[in-house]
């Protein structure tokens, strides 16, 4: 028997093993699905692999109130008249604008309250 | 990359002179269908020339074939140079099974220029969804 036949007889007992298919189910498969789905890469404790933490904050824009209003405008105009409306528009922006007020005292990580500002709160934008 | 087309594995429609075709991925159970064509075909050419052959001759040219069939030399999982796929007809014999159509049907679509870029196309999807990691000679 060649290895690449060996090599499928444990590839199907594993699956019979781990995931408790049956022959004929693992007949309906195919060698990508077997490899993508059944066999994707796990961390040490069993659990499935994501992609890593590192690629995904490559893809996240730091949130500032710039970023975070033209996002609105942009979702806006994605939902269409409902959302045009200026009222429900401003109000939103109006939400944003007091939630990065309100994180003022905290931006230079140095720590801070409103009783006890932090030793860079004079250069605070 | 696609996304989901792999991992469902559901295949592609093509239509052609008014009829309808599906290009089915390949699942395990049709690599085992393909395994015993390729096997049949060759018993019938062992067969065809039964008559100018001595009945050990026969014999042990038989139970060889019977080996290489069990051993799983007909297998398309085969690596290399051995893979029955390097052969063009047993390349017609597994688009056959992936449209589920007869071989005679399959060479008069693909003798068609046009059919046969299109065919060729939903073959090479078909098959990228079937196996992981998966390149043509000529990919980019």
């Amino acid at each position: 028997m060649t290895n690449e036949a060996l090599r499928q007889r444990a590839i199907w007992a594993v699956l019979i093993d781990k995931f408790g298919l049956r022959p004929w189910e693992i007949g309906r498969l195919t060698q990508r699905q077997i490899h993508e789905l059944y066999f994707h890469p796990r961390n040490k404790d069993g659990t499935i692999k994501f992609p890593s933490d590192a690629q995904n904050q490559q893809r996240q824009v730091p949130a500032t109130l710039e970023g975070e209003l033209a996002a609105l405008d942009e979702f806006a105009a994605f939902m269409g008249a409902g959302w045009k409306e200026k009222q429900q528009l401003d109000a939103a922006k109006e939400q944003l604008r007091a939630k990065y007020d309100g994180q003022r005292p905290d931006d230079t990580g140095l720590g801070g309250t409103e009783q006890e500002p932090c030793v860079c709160a004079d250069f605070a934008i | 990359m696609s996304t989901l087309p792999e991992l469902t594995a559901d295949g592609y429609d093509f239509a052609h002179m008014g009829k309808s075709y599906h290009v089915d991925c390949i699942d395990n159970n049709m690599m085992a269908e393909f395994e015993k064509r390729l096997f049949a075909k060759a018993k019938e050419r062992l067969l065809a020339v039964k008559d100018v052959l001595s009945s050990q001759a026969y014999e042990l040219r038989s139970t060889a074939l019977a080996d290489r069939y069990m051993a799983g030399e007909f297998s398309m999982m085969q690596q290399g140079e051995s893979n029955p796929l390097k052969d063009a007809s047993n390349t017609v014999t597994l688009f056959s099974l992936m449209l589920d159509v007869d071989e005679k049907e399959v060479l008069a679509l693909l003798s068609d220029k046009a059919v046969r870029a299109e065919l060729t196309g939903l073959f090479r999807c078909a098959m990228r969804d079937s196996f992981p990691g998966l390149s043509f000679p000529n990919d980019q």
